[in-house]
């Protein structure tokens, strides 16, 4: 690791390179500014859209309090150990002015041992009360803070999937990673510092007014300008911080993505857009970045007044107090020792309260989701007694349109499948067949009508029972972080190696799941293993064969069929159906044809329903699909 | 690797200088408030007291200046290299020169983003850590002068204190890593969580999701509360230490004052000036695991760089050259509408998978090729992208080779049949690359290109029509809907030559039929050339040639309907 040698790197530089990069930010250029050219980053920054609910501070304050109540003798524990410390650390000035009296009367070595020893007491018990208090007050937030981190994720895995479309799912996603992340960060670094420094500030400050009380005039002039200084700092730097947030995640986002899609940025040439788009992004957040260091040296600044008048007023003071009021010079010592050990930890406190603040912010935000989404909870007790479907009159509709009115994509419909049989949906794109096999499965709850499973309705029904009962896999393909055998096992925890074999092998995954460098121990998802969309399907029938549902739905999940032409995910999802009530949504009419019954839709109804060869005689509009299809 | 250092030879000597004078003002305050109780409170006088008073106040005030100058400086610094690093990385990594890696995104975005942070990070130490050290040896040598035994029980609590660090610091790190790594474990496995909703929620097993976080989440909090036990005890230790010496010093002190070696003043100086002392070797220790964490971060970035074949110094990844230079697609001037090239040509390569083909594809033609073997379907796509082991590839005149590659893409598009969206409105989705005349003249050009793509519905379902924002990866789409806009993406590039790869997977057979027809017509200009790769039967029925490669032997030329003769073309179309 050498330093290049400046002619190094001279001649390394080509001409057009400029001589100084350092001019190459534009700091006092606003990130509006800078982001003028790149319309997707603009609103990338300015879109910080909250689909869940954030708690105000009060319903905040009242849930940490809620939860610190549950652990009542460590908080109080804590509290009592943490002000035990910082009296201590408050009777290490006195005891040096102490030792300032006995130089002055002249006393002997033996008191001054005794006075040594005691300043080591103080020393020795200042030590223990931070040892154990920053253990007691870091233990008590990281117990706070997993509780709700699990409450967080256990309200977000039952929010509907509708509410997560769109950007639900980043702010959701922000809040169960970046919200605990920040506040796991202050709560590991900063609060035990922020709380100890905070007792310690306090109690120094009733340490110099009962040692003098000239120095009331000292706390008195000097505390409020600290105040003043804090808000002042914290009121400017909060939304900067929170816009740099913004961009650093539109930043990450950005580079992710471009990653992700190297193939189409270099068929398309757009490697530099790509990296402009991240730099100008970048750029937003060292320019904010520095803007908050701008306003560090302006508190800074202010900051040093205060500083400045408590040192000059000791010594006034201490003037005032030997000359006027007969004070030993001890006592002058231990006021200015107790002034020169408050200055720094004056300055963390400010400095601490950034993260303090970002915390605090992240805080309300997690409180938030668990606050106002209630748990998921069975609705009732009925259970499902076989595998067949009944729909009675049932409809939906999506949100609302520009006049006001929903925009109905399912009229309605009565359905009754039998237990075991197969149903295939077709039509175009839009038709409604996704939104109908969602409410088959029992994923989306229809506006109207009622479904039942097997007798059991779903709006009354026992809630594990009722998702235990029907699954479905669409074409969202996800593969799960840890290894493959985790990934399966999240269908069947105590399925054994053998059982996960057996079901990769009824999807054909066997022979690249043998071929993977540590079989099922390998890792996969994000961190392991890159499965392509043809295996990551193949994974979710694997799932499905271990799980055993009585109804599947397949919603166009064999449409990743990549380009091999195998048909590889074709025949897995027939075999993984077999035996059961099926719903497939179809986007080959090939899937469609072997079908029990064939449901044609067309904007939101369904016009045609039975067998294929029904339907093909019927001169319909199938008919007319499959005379395309088979020419 | 320390580049980072030469880019900022010209402020580091007086950031250094600055520093220096701060920290030691900051030091030398106990010995102007002992010399200020000496000679103006001890000895009555009024006058030395205020001035003293004012002294303290101007010093402080210039050295605060001083700081807040140099502070800015550093700082300013820091922000560029952040900046500049990952600039230059994210830059290294998209362009197509580089030579290609194998390794994860998540890793490139954590070395491009909190490794570029960290490696920066010695600008903010440097200035520092070089003028707090001087000072603290400083303050020994005065402490040294004032009595030798002063001098020695510093040393001594230097020595005590740096050996407690050194002992902790490596254990302390180990445990915050393994707490970081564990927390780290757990909100990824969040994340992973929610990104995988959809599939949890249809299999219904969010209970057991639910424990599997919770077991994650209890691990990281054991592993934070152990953490939490390590952190109490280091800075017990250093508060001993502290503590220790400080009770040594003022014992020492006191004596000698008592024997009239030393002033009051002098004493209140020393015992201030140990205890500054003792607050800056705190600081000093936590050193070694920022210098380690640092140098680490600046070894990854360095060996990414090298793996992608480039370096940091390179003149193309500077943030001029990033800001300003244009993506190199073969054109004069950007946006402009090809004309046409005359055609597409691929010659199989003798022994390659594409042996005994020779495609030709001319001016206002579109060609439907269909591979029995994916693998052949695949070497024809590389083939296209230059790599000459497969065939060689000629648009009119002009030779596409690995090296030119990059220079051709203005006037032949090969569309990945993976897709991928980058955040950007619909409009801009459609536009990546359109001609930028037909961009300003309307929604003309958009309209088109949906209706090539069968996907005017979206226009109805997506809330705010063109406007309406894209998620990256299409996040807020469905699959065939995805696979319809990168169709559209491409037909909108208008290039001169486009060549598609399987691109109706996703869609139903109602639309791929649409697709098909209006594909064609889209793009049976008199200078524009198609080569469709693909097995949709749709497709294959409305292309106007079709030349069909069986597993293994030469290629068929042909029309569908007379394809459709051959048993192994039924079979591999009627899936």
């Amino acid at each position: 690791m050498t330093a290049p040698h400046p002619a190094d790197t001279a001649t390394a530089q080509t001409p057009q390179t400029p001589r100084h990069p350092t001019r190459q930010i534009a700091w006092d250029v606003s990130p509006e500014e800078l982001l003028a050219s790149d319309a997707t980053a603009r609103r990338q920054l300015a879109e910080h859209a909250s689909i869940l609910p954030i708690a105000d501070v009060p319903t905040t304050a009242r849930h940490l309090r809620g939860r610190l109540a549950q652990m009542p003798w460590m908080t109080a524990l804590t509290a009592l150990v943490v002000t035990a410390g910082a009296a201590a650390a408050a009777w290490l000035p006195r005891l040096i002015g102490g030792v300032v009296d006995l130089v002055q009367q002249g006393a002997d070595t033996d008191a001054l041992y005794r006075q040594g020893a005691l300043i080591l007491l103080a020393g020795i018990l200042q030590a223990l009360f931070s040892a154990i208090g920053w253990s007691l007050v870091s233990g008590l937030g990281q117990r706070v803070l997993a509780g709700m981190r699990e409450d967080v994720i256990d309200r977000a895995l039952d929010l509907p999937a509708q509410t997560m479309e769109i950007t639900g799912i980043g702010d959701a996603l922000s809040r169960v990673a970046d919200d605990v992340d920040v506040t796991a960060r202050a709560v590991n670094n900063v609060v035990p510092n922020l709380i100890q420094m905070g007792f310690y500030v306090v109690v120094t400050m009733i340490g110099m007014v009962t040692l003098s009380p000239w120095l009331l005039i000292l706390v008195v002039l000097v505390a409020p300008m600290y105040i003043l200084a804090g808000r002042w700092y914290l009121r400017r730097t909060a939304p900067i911080y929170r816009r740099e947030r913004v961009a650093m995640g539109a930043r990450a986002q950005g580079l992710l993505s471009a990653i992700h899609g190297i193939p189409t940025v270099h068929a398309y040439g757009i490697e530099r857009r790509e990296t402009r788009h991240v730099a100008v992004l970048s750029e937003a957040a060292a320019v904010l970045g520095m803007r908050v260091m701008t306003l560090v040296t302006r508190v800074v600044k202010v900051v040093v007044w205060p500083e400045n008048l408590s040192i000059a007023l000791v010594l006034v003071l201490g003037y005032a107090m030997v000359h006027v009021s007969d004070a030993p010079v001890g006592l002058v010592t231990a006021a200015g020792m107790y002034v020169l050990t408050l200055l720094w930890p004056m300055m963390n406190l400010l400095f601490s309260l950034d993260d303090v603040q970002s915390a605090a912010a992240s805080l309300t935000r997690m409180v938030g989701v668990i606050e106002a989404i209630d748990p998921a909870s069975s609705p009732g007790d009925q259970v499902p007694a076989d595998a067949s479907i009944r729909l009675e009159q049932v409809s939906h509709a999506y949100g609302e349109s520009a006049d006001g009115g929903e925009r109905t994509v399912l009229f309605p419909i009565d359905l009754h499948v039998a237990p075991g049989e197969v149903i295939a949906l077709v039509g175009a794109s839009g038709a409604g067949k996704s939104t109908l096999a969602s409410i088959i499965a029992g994923t989306l709850t229809p506006r109207h009508g009622a479904v039942l499973h097997g007798g059991a309705d779903l709006a009354r029904a026992e809630l594990e029972a009722a998702r235990r009962h029907a699954s479905i896999v669409s074409q969202d393909v996800h593969v799960f972080r840890g290894t493959l055998a985790e990934d399966l096992r999240l269908a069947r925890p105590e399925a054994g190696e053998e059982e996960l074999w057996a079901a990769l092998e009824r999807v054909e995954a066997g022979p690249w799941a043998r071929r993977l460098p540590q079989g099922l121990h390998t890792e996969v998802g994000e961190k392991g293993e890159r499965l392509t969309a043809e295996q990551s399907q193949q994974l979710a029938l694997a799932r499905i064969a271990l799980q055993d549902p009585a109804v599947l739905v397949l919603d166009e999940a064999t449409a990743d069929e990549g380009s091999s032409g195998a048909r590889v995910l074709e025949r897995a999802a027939l075999e993984v159906a077999r035996g059961r009530t099926t719903v497939i949504v179809a986007h080959r009419l090939s899937q469609a044809m072997h079908a029990d019954r064939i449901l044609v839709m067309e904007g939101g109804h369904v016009v045609e329903q039975g067998p294929h060869a029904e339907l093909v005689e019927r001169g319909g509009v199938y008919a007319r699909l499959w005379s395309a299809w088979s020419a | 690797m320390r580049s980072l250092l030469g880019q900022h030879r010209h402020q580091i000597p007086w950031i250094l200088g600055a520093s220096f004078v701060v920290e030691l003002v900051d030091m030398a305050l106990p010995l102007l408030l002992g010399w200020v109780i000496d000679r103006g409170i001890l000895a009555g006088s009024l006058t030395v007291t205020l001035l003293g008073a004012l002294g303290v106040i101007v010093v402080r005030l210039f050295s605060t200046y001083l700081w807040t100058a140099m502070f800015a400086a550093s700082q300013r610094a820091r922000m560029t290299e952040r900046h500049r690093v990952r600039v230059a990385v994210t830059g290294a990594v998209l362009d197509p020169r580089s030579r290609p890696i194998q390794r994860p995104a998540g890793e490139v975005l954590s070395i491009a983003t909190s490794d570029a942070d960290k490696a920066s990070d010695l600008l903010d130490m440097l200035p520092w850590a070089f003028p707090a050290s001087a000072v603290v040896l400083l303050s020994c040598v005065w402490l040294g002068w004032q009595d030798i035994w002063l001098g020695v029980a510093t040393l001594i609590g230097i020595a005590v204190m740096v050996l407690v660090v050194r002992v902790i610091s490596p254990i302390l790190s180990a445990r915050y890593d393994a707490q970081q790594s564990r927390a780290a474990d757990a909100a990824a496995t969040a994340t992973d969580l929610v990104h995988g909703l959809r599939v949890l929620q249809g299999l219904g097993v969010q209970s057991r999701a639910r424990s599997q976080y919770r077991r994650r989440s209890r691990i990281a909090l054991d592993a934070a509360l152990v953490n939490a036990r390590y952190s109490g005890v280091s800075s017990g230790l250093t508060t001993l230490v502290t503590a220790g010496m400080m009770a040594a010093v003022a014992i020492i002190a006191a004596q000698r004052t008592i024997a009239g070696d030393m002033s009051i003043g002098t004493l209140i100086a020393v015992v201030g000036v140990a205890r500054q002392n003792m607050g800056m070797l705190q600081g000093l220790s936590g050193l070694p695991i920022w210098w380690a964490s640092m140098s680490t971060s600046g070894r990854r970035v360095r060996d990414l760089l090298a793996d992608l074949g480039r370096s940091i110094d390179d003149p193309e990844l500077q943030l001029g050259h990033l800001a300003t230079a244009r993506d190199d697609r073969g054109e004069a001037s950007p946006g402009e509408r090809r004309p046409g090239v005359g055609g597409l040509r691929i010659d199989g390569a003798p022994g390659s998978e594409l042996e005994g083909l020779t495609l030709t594809v001319p001016e206002g033609g579109v060609l439907a090729v269909a591979s029995a073997a994916p693998h052949r379907a695949e070497a024809l796509v590389a083939a296209l992208g230059g790599h000459a082991e497969q065939g060689s590839v000629q648009l009119g005149e002009q030779p596409v080779t690995a090296q030119g590659r990059f220079a051709t893409r203005a006037d032949l598009l090969v569309e990945p049949h993976v897709v991928d969206l980058f955040d950007g409105t619909l409009r801009e989705q459609l536009a990546t690359r359109a001609p930028a005349a037909a961009v300003q003249a309307g929604n003309g050009w958009a309209d088109d290109a949906l209706h090539a793509a069968g996907a005017e519905d979206l226009l109805g379902i997506l809330p705010e029509g063109y406007d309406t924002r894209i998620l990256d990866r299409g996040a807020n789409l469905s699959g065939g809907q995805r696979q319809r806009i990168a169709l559209a993406r491409a037909v909108a590039a208008d290039a001169p030559v486009l060549v598609l790869h399987d691109p109706t997977t996703a869609v139903d057979a109602v639309t791929e039929q649409h697709i098909a027809e209006a594909l064609i017509a889209a793009r049976s200009l008199p200078d524009r050339s198609t080569l469709l790769i693909t097995r949709a039967p749709a497709l294959l029925r409305e292309a106007p040639e079709v030349v069909f490669l069986p597993a293994d032997g030469p290629a068929v030329r042909g029309t569908h309907t007379a394809l459709m003769e051959r048993a192994d073309y039924r079979e591999m179309v009627q899936r």
